[in-house]
């Protein structure tokens, strides 16, 4: 399928990633290729294929929550790009 | 003794640390002179851990003299860039982690220090494992020790480097569609993609969460197998981690006489290189001679592989890759970003390379509204296909044999520009990772000076029959031997 520049552009937005004009040029012909070959997955039989056959057989692994001290809470604060005392600090939301 | 220390193998290391040959420590120093000496031209590593390396290696020598070594104990061994080590900055070959140190141990990790092995650096990679030839990371191209002008493979393309260039003994890597055995195969090592759920994701940046697993990197068979064990087993911290009985490092001797190898048909077609097909050929011959059965196979859905990867793995990469978003960790753009939004947007403008980028919005077109079913739930369902054909053949042969990748490592910048042609190089090695199942890749020849790998898959847990075909045929051959020229 043909895959354009536009489409870029509204993906981009979704995933929250910035992107120059060339960027969105280039892509937008790498994709549209990429999409070409995948396309092929078309031809495969898959209607005896029901939601439970892939998922049969898998099982959810369950434990209760448990509490648990955990004694490096200065370390993610010191990963913080900015800081207010032990508050990480980030832009507004709103313009 | 006339061999460098860097050059033993882990099992021939091991034997000398417990005779006191030599320490721990020398053994460090000389794997540590050596990424000194070479580093600069092979850009394997990305960081250096020296100082905890030989803080490690001091720990295992005492260790050694109590008399409690086990087979890693003072074994210095390098870790992919994308496995974190507490304290150590793990970039994931990304500039968006450029700053980012790690603040827990990996499960590999803290198996391996609880056998004492020692870590001397992290390896170059792909950024974030996407890539099969090392050169999207966003720090160095690693060169391939065999020919310089060529790429190492990828995506775990520094840790095979510095396995093949004696940098150190063994090294970890990570595994989504064969970063571990194209790399292996392309610097002439041992790589091994562990069946999914074997080996604990804890502590791994994860990629693609449902195909991605961490294996290990050497010099021989033995090794590789001696480094699996550690590695392996279940964790509460992964809760796709599987109990299953521990490798057993004896029986990889026991012979392979009565053992059915398949050749699968789809793995030996036009567009190959012809001389890596002669020499997996060859390779059959010589397993034939030392007893196995060999027959020709069919595996028809083999060719929707890749295309069942690209799909799951963009899906997957979208989703995964959304954390690294400028707030809590890593690179945050601070300039002109006046709203949560736009840090998101600038942090990974600057922070991902054209790769991760592509892959992003790939994947979130392929999950999104209109294209959900035709795109990732069509490629689900062709991929519980090609697991279904993978059973029923493992019902028949006990594993199959075919080339790791379809040439030897190509140059660098010869396939970066063309991310199509880039993925190809992958399309013996994403179907194990799809089908969920174990594959290794050992040297089995040399074409024009660059070694050709071989892929051995079985179903699923069945590792000791990896090793046990590998181990014998690797005994026959002389491959694993040559090493690198030094210039």
């Amino acid at each position: 399928m043909e895959f354009t520049k536009k489409d870029v552009v509204k993906l981009a937005q979704l995933a929250r990633i910035g992107l120059n004009e060339a960027e969105k040029e280039k892509f937008a012909g790498q994709i549209s290729s990429i999409l070409e070959y995948v396309k092929q997955i078309e031809e495969v039989d898959t209607s005896r294929v029901t939601a439970s056959g892939f998922h049969g057989q898998l099982v959810n692994i369950l434990r209760p929550d448990s509490v648990k001290s955990y004694p490096g809470a200065a370390k993610i604060i010191a990963q913080f790009p900015e800081k207010f005392g032990n508050l990480n600090k980030v832009k507004k939301v709103f313009e | 003794m006339s061999m460098q220390l860097s050059e033993l193998t882990i099992e021939k290391a091991h034997q000398g640390l417990i005779n006191k040959e030599f320490s721990s420590r020398e053994l460090t120093e000389a794997c540590l002179a050596e990424i000194k000496k070479r580093d600069d031209e092979l850009h394997a590593f990305l960081t250096v851990t020296d100082e905890l390396a030989l803080q490690q290696a001091v720990e295992a020598d005492k260790r050694i003299h109590s008399g409690e070594a086990g087979p890693l104990t003072g074994i210095p061994i390098a870790v992919k860039d994308n496995i974190v080590i507490d304290g150590v900055r793990t970039t994931g070959g990304s500039k968006i982690l450029d700053n980012y140190t790690a603040i827990y141990d990996a499960t590999v990790i803290t198996r391996l220090k609880k056998a004492g092995a020692v870590f001397v650096g992290k390896t170059n990679m792909d950024e974030f494992a996407m890539g099969s030839s090392t050169e999207n990371s966003a720090y160095a191209k690693t060169a391939n020790p065999h020919d310089r002008t060529r790429t190492p493979g990828g995506s775990s393309g520094g840790s095979a480097a510095a396995v093949a260039a004696d940098l150190c003994l063994g090294a970890l890597g990570s595994d989504t569609g064969g970063s571990i055995r194209q790399p292996a195969a392309f610097c002439g090592v041992v790589g091994l993609k562990p069946t999914y759920g074997r080996v604990s994701r804890f502590g791994l940046l994860a990629m693609t969460s449902s195909l991605d697993q961490i294996g290990p990197l050497t010099k021989t068979i033995k090794d590789n197998a001696l480094m699996f064990r550690v590695i392996a087993g279940r964790d509460e911290n992964d809760s796709t981690t599987v109990e299953a009985p521990a490798v057993d490092i004896k029986k990889i001797e026991q012979g392979i006489e009565g053992l059915t190898i398949g050749l699968p048909h789809e793995y030996f077609v036009e567009g190959m290189d012809e001389r890596v097909r002669d020499l997996v050929e060859k390779a059959a011959e010589q397993l034939k001679k030392l007893g196995a059965k060999i027959i020709k196979v069919n595996l028809p859905l083999t060719k929707y592989a890749l295309a069942v990867y690209q799909l799951t793995v963009t899906s997957e990469i979208s989703a995964n890759l959304a954390r690294y978003d400028g707030i809590r960790y890593g690179f945050s753009e601070k300039d002109g970003a006046k709203t949560l939004l736009e840090t998101y947007m600038k942090s990974k403008a600057k922070g991902f390379g054209d790769e991760v980028k592509r892959r992003i919005i790939l994947g979130t077109f392929a999950l999104s509204a209109g294209y959900y079913d035709r795109y990732y739930l069509k490629a689900q369902k062709v991929r519980a296909l090609i697991t279904q054909e993978f059973q029923k053949i493992f019902k028949k042969v006990d594993c199959l044999l075919t080339p790791t990748a379809p040439s030897v490592a190509f140059k660098l910048g010869e396939k970066f520009s063309d991310p199509l042609m880039m993925y190809l190089s992958d399309i013996y090695t994403c179907p194990a990772n799809i089908g969920g199942i174990c594959g290794l890749s050992l040297p089995c020849g040399f074409v024009g000076g660059l070694p050709a790998g071989l892929q051995l898959l079985a179903k699923p847990l069945d590792e000791q029959t990896l090793f046990r075909v590998g181990w014998h045929y690797e005994q026959v051959t002389q491959w694993h031997l040559k090493k690198p020229p030094f210039t």
